[in-house]
């Protein structure tokens, strides 16, 4: 998976899983903060389900709170971190 | 009357106690606690705190004998309170009987990729009971509300003085970080406890349920979870009495996935949850440990399922 197949995939994933109505995948930018007013606005629980997909899509785990907070910035981060871990 | 963690007696009283335990002058500090009941318990703000319970649980008592309920449920929880300074001072825990507790996690876990959510209420001194969990060798996440006035230490937190293995503490009070906490915990196949009975300011999800007679609000913390993460809620107690701390299992509950967005339907899973609590309250009276007006009326400010 290439880095722009990845970042595609999850703005799909996202769209999807966190049922975001009215949000069209490719209107949201690889640097679209995820969380936080000027950006998608996800709240905490959107943060887990972002955790449960991960896992389930990508079969990528988060090891803990402060490693997903420095990774759950945007699509960019999320996309080099999947890609990151896989090839661990 | 509403919920706080402050706690009751001061610093000072506590540490009176501590030192005591540290004295090993146990019967002593007993002694000392029977008589500090008696007195709070000549207090009508501190007889009003319990009221709104025994009042349900014991309709038919007037006077002298719904005073007697009401020195006997803080003499259990002020009993509780000395065993876990005890366990945590003297790294002595009380005698403990909760081999169903530990197997029936212990088979909750071994197949499991991801870990399990222990949904408990305040009976009989929680965060202690919670030691049963410990057997399991999993590390164990307590997911926790405390102000700057509640002053009594947990015993985990006495062992931590003393560079012993410590529980994890997860501040409810950040509710923008606490459920990514439990989320990654449980990823690691840790152990998450969590209080189920009382709706604190971080609690933004409620349902209410029936219970003893009334309605009274749940937090959905646990059952969300459980439903985002696909983990299994076993709900277990821990109740204390005669010296002994008794591990009570209940069951393994599942919540299926995908009722986030529509909350109405943790409603029989809560309700479940309170009807195994209301079984506890009447099978062990003097056990529950919830010192404010349950069946208040919320206010609205909280979004309801």
């Amino acid at each position: 998976m290439t880095v722009q197949e990845c970042r595609d995939d999850l703005r799909q994933a996202l769209v999807e899983s966190l049922n975001l109505e009215g949000v069209e995948p490719e209107s949201i930018a690889d640097d679209t903060p995820l969380f936080g007013p000027d950006g998608l606005n996800l709240d905490s629980l959107d943060a887990v389900e972002l955790v449960v997909v991960l896992e389930k899509r990508y079969g990528v785990r988060m090891a803990n709170a402060q490693e997903a907070r420095r990774h759950f910035t945007s699509i960019s981060t999320l996309a080099d971190f999947i890609l990151a871990s896989r090839q661990a | 009357m509403e919920w706080n963690s402050k706690s009751l007696g001061s610093s000072l009283q506590h540490q009176f106690f501590y030192l005591l335990v540290r004295l090993r002058l146990l019967p002593l500090a007993k002694l000392v606690l029977k008589a500090v009941v008696f007195y709070y318990t000549l207090v009508p703000s501190v007889r009003r705190r319990c009221q709104p319970y025994l009042k349900r649980r014991f309709p038919d008592a007037t006077g002298l004998g719904q005073w007697l309920h009401c020195y006997r449920l803080y003499l259990c929880f002020a009993e509780g309170l000395l065993a876990r300074c005890v366990a945590g001072i003297q790294n002595r825990p009380p005698q403990m009987t909760a081999s169903e507790v530990e197997d029936r996690l212990s088979q909750i876990l071994a197949d499991r990729e991801h870990g399990v959510i222990v949904l408990t209420g305040h009976f009989g001194g929680w965060q202690m009971g919670l030691s049963f969990v410990e057997g399991t060798e999993r590390p164990v996440n307590i997911v926790q509300w405390r102000s700057p006035d509640d002053v009594d230490k947990h015993y985990f937190e006495h062992r931590d003085q003393q560079g012993r293995h410590r529980m994890h503490v997860i501040n409810s009070q950040d509710a923008a970080n606490a459920p990514m906490e439990i989320a990654t915990a449980l990823g690691r196949k840790e152990i998450v406890c969590i209080c189920g009975d009382r709706v604190t300011d971080s609690d933004t999800h409620y349902l209410e349920a029936d219970f003893m007679g009334g309605k009274i609000p749940l937090p959905l913390t646990a059952f969300l979870l459980a439903s985002l993460c696909q983990v299994p809620l076993a709900v277990t107690f821990s109740i204390f009495e005669h010296g002994i701390m008794r591990g009570v299992w209940s069951e393994e509950m599942r919540i299926p996935s995908g009722l986030r967005r529509t909350p109405a339907k943790f409603a029989p899973y809560v309700q479940h949850f309170a009807d195994i609590m209301e079984k506890l309250v009447h099978q062990y009276p003097y056990h529950f440990f919830n010192f404010y007006d349950l069946w208040r009326s919320n206010d609205g400010s909280r979004m309801q399922g």
